[in-house]
């Protein structure tokens, strides 16, 4: 046996991976060379030496990494999105999209008054107006349903007013009121909410799931004026005769009933976090952005906040894997 | 005692418990793995994520394939990327215990006075450091085959699955990893000869 070969058969050997007939060539060559026994036993003392300076090193790991890696497989469970064509998603509601969204795109709009910019219009002397909710995220604007919000009929100033005073009077109505804001910014979102009246009854061939009046300013403008004015978005309910047209309430219609603005929830998270695990659970990944977003900003120190932060993690991813059009 | 691939294979059907007791007999050979390339810190890290790519991977599992070396075959990936990304640090110390202290005492002297309980517990200690070392001092490729089968347990094989690489370059990077190690540790079993097997 060359010195090639008992080299190359010395691991087989140590390791007992040699056949009958190798074996048996192997032991006749080290019977018959004192130096390839030496050999043979200075690597067996290695591998001796080395076996028990592992058992030496050998460590348990950390027993809160058990617990973590559990913890987020289950958090990856629960939410993980699979992707769109194997979740048996229609290709109907994702085609309504993609045209409505074209076609608020594309279509002509009626004479649109906008409202006052507030973001370069600071209130001379009013103080800062208090904390608003981050802006909407850029997919959830651009959804279907969305528009819907845009497009509901916002009531007139007279109704809003009295809803204030009624709402006053059972205390309901938060710190931040229009005295704190001063009355420069009440002006402006009364302003808003009459302009904004235009858009309250929306041309009849412009269709339940559209999103032609996404022009208006969509959710975020409705939240921004929410939160100027201290009035809830209305949300009226559609005329008996709208209702009769449409028996079926389109998906972008649910979307947009879903996607209520989160304060609608009171001031406990339980609703709203119920609210979002539902979109989750119906992969209505941008409500489910909405919501999350919103637990995280009015409860941030809930002790649930942080599987709050991972499931709006997996909203967002799953968000941005699903194609508008497929 | 079900077989990893049939936990695997409950796991893909939705069992939790599946995946739990993977993870519960993996773990710890994982992170002896883990700890012979890279610190504490680090290893923690690249044990969840090898955990975390099964989960994400567990769809696509095939039963063919054995369930340890896969897993295996993940975390020595992660490691392997880890060390990329560390290109300008050394992945161990090497310096702390690779050279030899010539006024330090051999470790053939420690083991020879040694006999209470304690004694041998630094000697192990010793031993493992010594060993660390030895490792370290190793060309990657020849640590990873030599800490695969003998901390992972895994044939040769497999290893050969898991790196990459054909059965016969395994088992010659495991010579090279023990003929350097004799080098390395020959201090210490030149010390006791008499248990050396004949």
């Amino acid at each position: 046996m060359s010195e090639e070969q008992f080299r190359e058969q010395l691991v087989d050997y140590l390791y007992d991976e040699l056949d009958q007939a190798q074996r048996a060539a192997f032991e006749a060559e080290l019977a018959s060379s004192t130096e390839r026994r030496a050999e043979l036993e200075a690597m067996r003392a290695t591998l001796r030496s080395a076996r028990t300076g592992l058992s030496a090193l050998d460590e348990e790991p950390p027993a809160r990494l058990r617990g973590a890696i559990l913890d987020a497989e289950r958090a990856s469970h629960v939410v993980r999105p699979r992707a769109w064509y194997r979740r048996g998603i229609t290709v109907a509601p994702l085609l309504a999209a993609a045209a409505a969204l074209t076609f608020a795109v594309l279509a002509p709009r009626p004479e649109h008054q906008p409202g006052p910019d507030y973001a370069s219009e600071p209130a001379p002397g009013a103080p800062l107006a208090p904390a608003v909710p981050e802006p909407m995220p850029e997919a959830s604007r651009d959804e279907p349903g969305v528009g819907e919000l845009a497009r509901a009929p916002v009531e007139s100033k007279s109704k809003l007013e009295a809803s204030d005073k009624a709402r006053e009077k059972k205390g309901e109505l938060r710190a931040r009121s229009a005295s704190r804001r001063g009355p420069a910014l009440q002006e402006r979102a009364d302003d808003r909410a009459v302009s904004n009246e235009g858009f309250a009854q929306p041309p009849a061939d412009w269709g339940s799931g559209s999103l032609g009046a996404a022009g208006g300013g969509g959710l975020r403008d409705q939240r921004e004026a929410e939160e100027r004015s201290d009035v809830p978005a209305s949300r009226p309910a559609p005329a008996p005769a709208a209702r009769a047209a449409a028996p079926k309430k389109s998906a972008a219609a649910e979307s947009a009933e879903l996607a209520k603005p989160a304060r609608d929830a009171g001031s406990a998270p339980d609703e709203l976090v119920q609210r979002a695990q539902e979109h989750m659970a119906a992969h209505r990944w941008s409500q489910a952005v909405i919501a999350y977003r919103e637990l995280l900003q009015r409860f941030p120190k809930d002790e649930r906040a942080a599987r709050w932060r991972s499931e709006l993690g997996e909203a967002a991813r799953a968000l941005s894997a699903v194609p508008l059009v497929p | 005692m079900q077989s990893d691939e049939a936990l695997m294979l409950a796991y893909q059907k939705g069992d939790a418990r599946a995946f739990a007791e993977l993870v519960a007999r993996h773990e710890k050979p994982l992170w002896n793995f883990l700890r012979r390339f890279t610190d504490p810190t680090s290893a923690e890290d690249l044990l969840q994520e090898t955990f975390m790519r099964v989960v994400k991977s567990a769809a696509s599992y095939q039963p063919s394939a054995r369930f340890r070396t896969w897993l295996y075959t993940i975390a020595r990936n992660l490691c392997t990327d880890h060390a990329r990304g560390q290109v300008h640090r050394k992945a161990r110390s090497l310096d702390q215990t690779s050279q030899r202290d010539s006024d330090a005492p051999r470790l053939v002297e420690t083991v020879s006075g040694s006999d209470a309980g304690g004694e041998q517990r630094a000697v192990a200690r010793e031993l493992g450091q010594r060993l660390e070392s030895a490792l370290a001092a190793l060309p990657e490729l020849q640590r990873e085959v030599f800490v695969m089968r003998e901390v992972l347990d895994l044939p040769f094989a497999e290893i050969a699955h898991a790196v990459g690489a054909s059965e016969a370059t395994v088992k010659s990077r495991m010579r090279y990893a023990l003929e350097r190690m004799r080098l390395e540790l020959a201090g210490l079993h030149d010390a006791r000869p008499a248990e050396v097997e004949s």
